[in-house]
């Protein structure tokens, strides 16, 4: 069986991993970090052009369904979002814009302002108006994430119905496991119950979450936690890696590798002055005026080696690689893709 | 230290499990007090709220950046002046009167001239005795004839925790004499291993180490929970993080996997001592959690979780309470 590490557990990761499982591969999965793809909306912003039915089983879950088509929502701050592809509750289609929100914020929580959102609603013609619960309602809502326990939903809903509006806007804060508890308040309130789109959050976590559970659904050795430290290249093809996990140190042999790191750095993000050189030693990568463009160079998905002779067996996938054409905000989509065309070479090589 | 790498994504934030303990603590969080007290003046006026963290490494992990935050924190409690919470007082006099962090309670001491030392550390000889004597007869029903010394001392872990370093490095100059006389240490705490390699610069292996690969049988009946300990897995590697639930698979236990298996118990990082109702509220949520899994009880590999969780009326057992060798 032949084996193949992928580097990094966000989007291209973790679909590159998927596919190849799917095609016979032993794969590990080598991550360390929240990704870029846990603090995203948890929404694709543009309808992919390639392999968009494989996307659409990858991102399939029992316990999240999804919309897609054209969408509009709204952001934490009342602006206007749209994209293709969204959960249930966080878009309606175009045109069906409720006439009147109530914007719930729980006292504490940090993601939805509601008298700040309301505003900017009002301003844009959807009627809208604050409303705080207070912290006891319900007791158990930390500050930070996931909601837990059924009664804390239950006093929420009765809350939900005093409400006069057609629909109500909440903060992100149900996590995958407790997403159909949305509908369930929809239900007990009968009213149409919205997700404010929000980053860093809730709604990006349950996207990483979908994505890590498929790929390990498939078969991928998940190493979360972990760091590929250093490779081991010969003739221009990898013939191994080196991972550390807290103290430990293993070695393991590989017959190719997708580097899937969201951009070629030292350790993880940085967003301003990013600076960008490869961490791994090994490969090339194009400097650029604009730090969001620049990244690993490529011939055919294959990575370039420092001499610039193509590797026989490195791909990159996703945002680590340099792109010329990139928009803004078409992340999600276009690292899926991505992920998909460095199976396709690699498959190829 | 790389606090300058934080891009204030709020990755950290939202893993705490103290943050977000539902009955809320007044921590003022892995992002106040790993990156910004450490680069501006708030050291001096952070407070003792700034102690209430149980380093279990949950931020660190979720950091994109890679900042290495409990090393961080660890570092401000060093340096931190002003009146320490009563319970790590106590800590201290415990210490400085019989060198252990809690009252001796064990009392099977082994001292044959063995070349292997059982190193139980405070709470295994001073709480969960139980646990220390399980996990001493399974070693020696393995042929793992060992010392358990009677002069042994903390490891020091809980003093850097409390930031008493020169404490822990005067326990450590005690202890190194008796660890010369062995070949090899096991151990049945996390927290322990991490100190000795750290430290000491001394090769101790948890008892999973020693357990893995081994030809084992269940000695229970039910369905089990795991709690994976923080410095077990994020602390000293995920892979011997993963063993637990492999040996104990392996050994035909009916085991239950839940996603928070591997959040903090919150009884580290000098919580449990300094902070007792922030540490029993985390630990009462986790309970009520295994609770409604409707499972039997849980299993751990640490003497602190055993004894947190325990507190709140769950059944926890330590693996070397679980197995035993098939023959």
């Amino acid at each position: 069986m032949r084996r193949a590490l992928v580097v990094g557990n966000g989007a291209a990761g973790t679909f590159s991993s998927w596919l190849l499982a799917n095609n016979g591969w032993e794969v590990t999965l080598v991550g360390r970090g929240t990704p870029s793809t846990a603090m995203s909306a948890g929404c694709l912003r543009s309808q992919p052009n390639v392999c968009r039915s494989e996307i659409m089983e990858f991102l399939s879950n029992e316990m999240m369904p999804w919309t897609s088509g054209a969408r509009e929502g709204l952001s934490k701050m009342g602006t206007p979002y749209r994209c293709w592809m969204s959960p249930p509750h966080s878009t309606w289609k175009e045109g069906e814009t409720p006439k009147s929100v109530a914007v719930v914020g729980l006292e504490g929580h940090p993601s939805l302002l509601p008298r700040v959102t309301s505003a900017m609603l009002n301003a844009r013609g959807i009627r809208a108006k604050p409303f705080i619960l207070p912290r006891s309602v319900p007791s158990e809502v930390p500050p930070t994430a996931s909601f837990p326990g059924d009664e804390a939903w239950g006093a929420l809903a009765e809350e939900l119905q005093k409400l006069p509006s057609e629909a109500i806007m909440l903060p992100a804060m149900a996590s995958l496991q407790d997403y159909r508890m949305l509908d369930i308040l929809e239900l007990r309130s009968g009213r149409r119950v919205l997700e404010a789109i929000t980053p860093l959050g809730a709604p990006g976590q349950r996207l990483a979450d979908i994505m890590l559970s498929k790929a390990a659904g498939s078969g991928v050795t998940i190493w979360d936690g972990r760091k590929v430290a250093a490779l081991d290249v010969h003739e221009y093809e990898v013939r191994g890696a080196t991972v550390v996990g807290g103290q430990e140190v293993r070695d393991i042999a590989i017959d190719a590798i997708i580097v899937a790191t969201g951009g070629p750095l030292v350790d993880g993000l940085a967003l301003k002055e990013r600076n960008i050189s490869d961490p791994f030693g090994m490969f090339r990568v194009v400097r650029s005026n604009d730090g969001l463009r620049g990244g690993y160079d490529s011939s055919n998905g294959m990575l370039i080696a420092n001499d610039g002779r193509s590797m026989n067996n490195a791909v990159g996938a996703g945002d680590c690689l340099s792109s010329e054409g990139r928009d803004y905000g078409s992340g999600l989509t276009e690292a899926l893709e991505g992920a998909y065309l460095a199976v396709q070479a690699l498959e190829g090589s | 230290m790389n606090e300058g790498r934080c891009i204030k994504c709020g990755s950290c934030l939202r893993a705490c499990p103290v943050l977000n303990d539902p009955s809320g603590s007044p921590f003022p969080g892995p992002r106040t007090v790993g990156v910004d007290a450490p680069r501006f003046l708030e050291r001096n006026s952070i407070g003792q709220n700034a102690l209430r963290c149980t380093m279990c490494h949950a931020c660190e992990w979720a950091c994109p950046s890679g900042i290495a935050l409990t090393r961080s924190m660890l570092k401000l409690r060093s340096e931190m002046s002003g009146e320490r919470p009563p319970g790590h007082n106590r800590l201290l006099e415990n210490i400085s009167s019989f060198g252990r962090s809690v009252r001796t309670e064990f009392s099977g001491w082994i001292e044959d001239g063995n070349r292997i030392l059982y190193f139980p550390g405070c709470i295994g000889l001073g709480r969960s005795t139980d646990l220390t004597r399980s996990v001493s007869s399974l070693l020696s029903s393995l042929g793992i004839e060992h010392d358990i010394s009677s002069q042994v001392l903390c490891c020091g872990s809980p003093l850097l925790k409390i930031g008493a370093t020169e404490v822990a490095e005067d326990l450590r100059r005690r202890n190194a004499e008796l660890f010369s006389r062995y070949d090899r240490v096991i151990t049945s705490c996390p927290g322990c291993t991490y100190q000795l390699r750290e430290v000491y610069g001394i090769e101790a292996e948890h008892v999973i180490e020693v357990l893995k690969g081994l030809d084992l049988r269940s000695r229970l009946e039910g369905r089990w929970a795991l709690q994976i300990p923080c410095h077990l897995k994020r602390g000293l590697s995920p892979w011997t993080g993963e063993d637990l639930a492999i040996i104990l698979e392996n050994a035909g236990v009916d085991i239950v996997r839940m996603p928070q298996e591997d959040s903090c118990c919150g009884g580290g990082g000098g919580l449990l001592s300094g902070f007792p109702e922030t540490s029993g509220s985390i630990a009462r949520h986790k309970v009520e959690m295994y609770r409604r899994a409707e499972v039997d009880g849980v299993i751990t590999a640490c003497p602190f979780c055993s004894l947190n969780l325990g507190r709140e009326g769950l059944r926890v057992l330590d693996i070397g309470e679980a197995v035993t060798l098939n023959k």
